[in-house]
């Protein structure tokens, strides 16, 4: 990259990184009334600390001086005066430093639990589309690493950052109104400390981003590692994982020792600055002590305020580090507050308490990139009560069908309409609501049989919950276990078996009573003992409303009204599964395929088209 | 589902030690037993009473809405049958957690008085439910339960967390 661009860069990055510190600051609005306290505690503070070093000149240049004719101390009258001062003003500042460090403690952690919680409520908006370009273990680390860097920013910098500019004031003043002369020796070291040190923390920032992206994207393939790990184990592919490990890590650990170097060498230049301003004072100002011009009170005082100047400098300069890792990781943050969802409610959205459960697809185009298209021109219609089966070969598109209907994605072109109403003009909480799915692999949360049934309807009762696994037929597997209702579930609960799991899956979609109920490939992953008791549960949640059902096993769909073949985003056929076999097209194959892979001969049709 | 009116049947102990349920009808049901549908968040309420079946399995009678429906002698052997078939300490007080290796050695007060157990370091060993109770299980598979992590002196709670990760 040429020079100018690349200084251009990170000019841009600087500003980029005052705007995310700027919206940052927005967060902590609410808390107004905290901030001024915390800035009243900051400015006593602050201003106390400021009286020690002069009463300090007071004792050396007054107190402990005598006089220079009767070599009595004139002023010994004022030492016990001046001890108390000194100790209110280190009592005072101690305290009010305590107090401002827990109030701004608190006020970063408040602030932060609300962009935690924002970050994680954004998350919950967004479509399906935005997880399908972000990996778990990134989204994991927003919510988590993320928000914890943005924390030091506002708990830990900002106070420090704001008392330590309030003593730089401060000092200023007392160091100009001890002596102007000196102050423009000692000016000396800091114009050089700043000018070396903009350059220097200029070329350090883009090291740091670099730093702070690696550390980022290691955390992100170890989490997504841990989440995946059984199909890790699955595959036996350990040693891979390891190895793309060490890939980061080690890209991770070069960078850091780059850093490392950098730093080594910027933290000495700074000491060598500040140690030059204390050697500065005492050469300058012992002379005018010499010249009868300065007394040495004045120049102690000096010297303890040069401290009080340089400290937090140094301060300020050492949290760099942490101040880029927590704005990267704000803007990281802000990149997914900014980001928008894709579905939402439109305008006119209209409410739709209960369906009736027809179902129709016009001309429906759709790819999750936009130039490979999944859904080809898919026009279908499903009508209330219905039970429908969706079949064909897998990437056929029957899933992106459901995805659609559910409206967990936008149709590119053409429309899908629920009752004749447009899905995109009816109010997603109703879709949701009105539809019903089980999945082939039931995914349970951390939590008792009872939270899991009633997942999808929090204000079920007792009864309403027993009903449903009842009608699961769960009711009786769930007695057995120790805790019945309130056994755990999820990772940290007793292990159900793919059959449990599923009849879960089904009393969960049972106490919604949904209009239409989805079912995709909800036997695939069970045997055929359990799918013969779980089909009976199914025919009870199946009653009375529109079914649409993906399954391989033809077997199940042989009670089903009607089929649609699925091939390349298309449907080829349809008709009821005695039409489509005689037809002796798409699903004849399918079905004589299936039963040779079974029996070994195709069959006639008379012995029943799925036997 | 099928709800039980106390007033409609009573429940018998029979010389060996077995219940029966038996309707005022006439109907009888030999070696009855209950189960509470929720027997840590609801543990008096939505009680199934069963029977066994042949090859181990078994049938429910019906479910009880409340146990205190029954009389206090019912509600006595009800609440026996219960807590042998799956008896559980209730921890008043954590002595003391000691982690040795892959093991945490508990010393408790319990409603039985005071228990040592030795617990392994598994996350499935110790569970904090939603509401605040922890079951913890030891290594002979007994339980416990402590009825409220969220009400625990502070000085019990930082011995729980020492081996609730």
């Amino acid at each position: 990259m040429p020079k100018t661009d690349k200084r251009a860069s990170i000019h841009s990055a600087i500003a980029q990184k005052g705007n995310t510190f700027l919206r940052i600051m927005n967060f902590a609005r609410p808390y107004t009334k905290d901030l001024a306290r915390i800035l009243l505690f900051m400015l006593i503070a602050t201003g106390f600390s400021l009286l020690v070093p002069y009463i300090s000149k007071i004792f050396i240049d007054d107190v402990f001086k005598p006089d220079h004719d009767t070599l009595q101390f004139s002023h010994a009258a004022w030492f016990m005066p001046a001890i108390g001062v000194m100790f209110f003003a280190y009592a005072i500042q101690i305290f009010s430093s305590g107090f401002f460090q827990w109030l701004s403690g608190k006020t970063g952690h408040k602030t932060v639990h609300d962009i935690r919680v924002l970050v994680f409520s954004k998350l919950q908006t967004l479509s399906l589309s935005y997880f399908d370009k972000h990996t778990t273990g990134g989204l994991l680390s927003r919510v988590n690493q993320d928000t914890d860097d943005v924390q030091f920013l506002i708990v830990e910098f900002l106070p420090l950052a704001i008392q330590s500019f309030l003593m730089l004031a401060g000092v200023g003043v007392f160091l100009c109104v001890l002596s102007v002369n000196l102050t423009v020796f000692v000016a000396l070291p800091v114009v050089i400390l700043v000018f070396f040190g903009r350059k220097m923390v200029k070329n350090a920032l883009s090291h740091f981003n670099t730093y702070f992206s690696q550390r980022s994207r290691l955390s992100e393939f170890a989490a997504d590692s841990l989440t995946g790990i059984r199909v890790v184990k699955a595959f036996g592919q350990e040693h891979r994982q390891i190895e793309m490990f060490r890939d980061y890590s080690a890209n991770f650990r070069d960078t850091g020792i780059t850093v490392m170097k950098m730093w080594s060498i910027f933290h000495p230049l700074m000491q060598f600055f500040i140690m030059s301003g204390t050697v500065l004072v005492w050469a300058v100002g012992g002379r005018l002590i010499f010249a009868k011009t300065m007394t040495l009170g004045t120049v102690v005082a000096y010297g303890g305020y040069l401290a009080m100047f340089f400290s937090p400098l140094l301060t300020l300069v050492n949290m760099l580090r942490n101040i880029s890792t927590s704005l990267s990781a704000a803007q990281r943050v802000f990149s997914v507050l900014d980001e928008s969802p894709k579905i939402r409610d439109a305008a006119d959205a209209v409410a739709m308490q209960a369906f009736a459960g027809t179902i129709e697809f016009r001309n429906v185009e759709f790819g999750y990139a936009f130039d490979k298209p999944v859904i080809k021109n898919l026009s279908l219609k499903i009508f209330p009560k219905e039970k429908i089966g969706l079949i064909g070969k897998s990437g056929a598109g029957k899933s992106t069908i459901i995805n659609l209907l559910c409206r967990l994605y936008d149709v590119d072109k053409g429309v899908i309409t629920i009752d004749g109403v447009d899905i995109r003009h009816i109010r997603t909480q109703d879709i949701r609501k009105n539809i019903g799915i089980v999945l082939q692999d039931t995914f349970l949360f951390n939590g008792t049989i009872f939270d899991n049934i009633a997942y999808a309807k929090p204000d079920a009762t007792r009864e309403d919950v027993v009903d449903a696994a009842m009608a699961a037929h769960a009711h009786e597997f769930i007695c057995k276990k120790r805790d019945a209702y309130d056994s755990l579930v999820g990772e940290r609960g007793v292990a159900l078996s793919g059959g449990e799991k599923q009849r879960i899956a089904i009393a969960r979609a049972l106490l919604l009573n949904p209009a239409i109920l989805i079912l995709d490939e909800a036997l695939s992953s069970v045997d055929t003992e359990t799918e013969c008791k779980i089909q009976d549960a199914l025919e009870n949640l199946t009653k009375n409303r529109t079914t649409i059902a993906i399954a391989h096993r033809l077997s199940t769909l042989q009670t089903y009204d009607r089929l649609f073949v699925i091939e390349n985003g298309q449907c080829i056929e349809f008709g009821t599964p005695d039409e489509l076999f005689n037809k002796k097209g798409a699903f004849y194959t399918m079905v004589t395929m299936n039963r040779k892979n079974t029996h070994g001969n195709a069959g006639t049709f008379g012995e029943g088209i799925f036997s | 589902m099928k709800m039980l009116n106390a007033e409609e049947f009573c429940i018998q102990k029979s010389s060996d030690n077995k219940l029966s349920l038996v309707y005022k009808t006439g109907k009888a049901y030999a070696d009855v037993f209950f189960v509470p549908l929720f027997p840590h968040s609801m543990p008096r309420q939505y009680i199934s009473i069963r029977f066994p079946t042949e090859n181990n399995g078994e049938e429910e009678i019906g479910i009880l809405h409340n146990l205190e429906t029954l009389s206090s002698f019912e509600q006595k052997l009800a609440f026996e049958t219960i807590e042998q078939r799956n008896p559980l300490a209730v921890i008043t007080e954590i002595l003391s957690i000691k982690m040795r290796g892959d093991t945490d050695h508990w010393h408790v007060e319990t409603n039985k008085g005071q228990i040592h157990f030795i617990g392994e370091r598994r996350y499935e060993t110790i569970v904090l439910m939603k509401s605040g109770l922890v079951l913890v299980t030891d290594n002979q598979l007994n339980r416990y339960k402590i009825p409220n992590y969220y009400t625990l002196p502070q000085k019990q709670r930082i011995l729980l967390e020492k081996v609730l990760s």
